[in-house]
């Protein structure tokens, strides 16, 4: 079976290969950049921690989405926590380079946290059906059901 | 869903600098030890001195998730927030199992079911060739262990399957 492990690659290699995509999912679940990079930070320590070894490269990059994709979840929960308690605003404002960002990080903010992630996965990141599905441990019919449901809400919307 | 221009706007998205360098600064972490019951301890060292004149070269690689399992634990996978709070949305693990295999094998689980390729659900199956199926075990977040165990002419091999009650699970060659 060809594997990764006869060439493990450093973690600049890795930073390099996954970086961005983790940034840029982080940012878009969690509409914050320090929080982003928070995350991304301790997807990484947690994968120079755990030092896993993947079949393949597909596995590798459904790891770090899967990790990161909780870790997102994990500190969005602790984000209603703190709001529970104090009156701080939700997120902090992400400098929109462009209008489309600003749009588009609109339209995110406006699909429930439940539904964000497949949305993320699949629209954005490219992943297919199946491949979001085993990212968030939710079965194939789940995926295409929260698709459908950010879909119905984001017409919604638009025809209010 | 997105226009055009808001797909661009988010493939242009990168990672900024001054995370690279948090990155590259940052120590990994030592793994939580878990003081396991006496009685699990003493029956492990049981097993490792018993067990140590059974093992072999035994010549296979064992893949869960995709994931090489070796003497070292290695992190297999964590449970989605939403099926940490509530186990019935995902009240078990599948895992996919890929072994390479030189020699007639006999693959047992002391929990849960493997799954094979025609859906038959069993406790225990011999293979001669390379193969694949599913490892079907109840999710509990909390520690947890459970064992495979891959017996052939040259020798004996056990995975240990452990769940953490932070919903992860881990796995490592006994």
């Amino acid at each position: 079976m060809d594997n990764l492990a006869s060439r493990k690659p450093n973690i600049e290699e890795i930073y390099k290969l996954y970086a961005d995509m983790l940034y840029r999912v982080a940012l878009s679940e969690l509409q914050s950049d320090m929080d982003a990079q928070d995350a991304v930070q301790d997807v990484f320590i947690k994968y120079m921690s755990h030092n896993p070894v993947f079949k393949d490269s597909e596995h590798e990059k459904a790891w770090f989405l899967r990790v990161t994709v909780n870790r997102c979840h994990d500190m969005l929960r602790s984000r209603k926590v703190r709001l529970k308690f104090h009156s701080e605003s939700e997120t902090e404002p992400v400098n929109p380079a462009s209008k489309a960002r600003q749009e588009l990080f609109e339209v995110l903010a406006s699909i429930p946290e439940k539904y964000k992630s497949t949305v993320i996965l699949h629209c954005l990141e490219g992943l297919s059906l199946q491949e979001t599905a085993d990212v968030l441990g939710i079965t194939l019919s789940g995926a295409k059901m929260r698709l459908k449901r950010a879909r119905d809400i984001l017409k919604e919307e638009k025809n209010v | 869903m997105f226009n055009k221009s808001q797909l661009e706007a988010y493939s242009n998205i990168e990672a900024p600098q001054e995370l690279y360098e948090k990155v590259l600064s940052s120590k990994p972490k030592k793994s939580k030890i878990y003081l396991l019951p006496l009685a699990a301890s003493l029956a492990a060292c049981l097993i490792l001195i018993f067990g140590i004149g059974f093992r072999s070269n035994f010549d296979s690689e064992i893949f869960l998730n995709g994931q090489l399992v070796n003497t070292d634990t290695v992190l297999i996978g964590e449970l989605a927030p939403e099926s940490k709070a509530d186990m019935r949305a995902l009240p078990t693990l599948k895992i996919l199992v890929e072994i390479t295999l030189t020699e007639k094998t006999k693959v047992t689980v002391s929990s849960g079911v493997l799954i094979l390729e025609n859906g038959e659900r069993v406790n225990s199956v011999t293979f001669k060739d390379d193969v694949s199926f599913f490892w079907e075990v109840e999710s509990k977040a909390e520690l947890t262990e459970s064992t495979m165990t891959l017996n052939s002419f040259s020798g004996k091999q056990e995975i240990i399957l452990t769940q953490y009650d932070d919903g992860s699970y881990t796995a490592e060659i006994n």
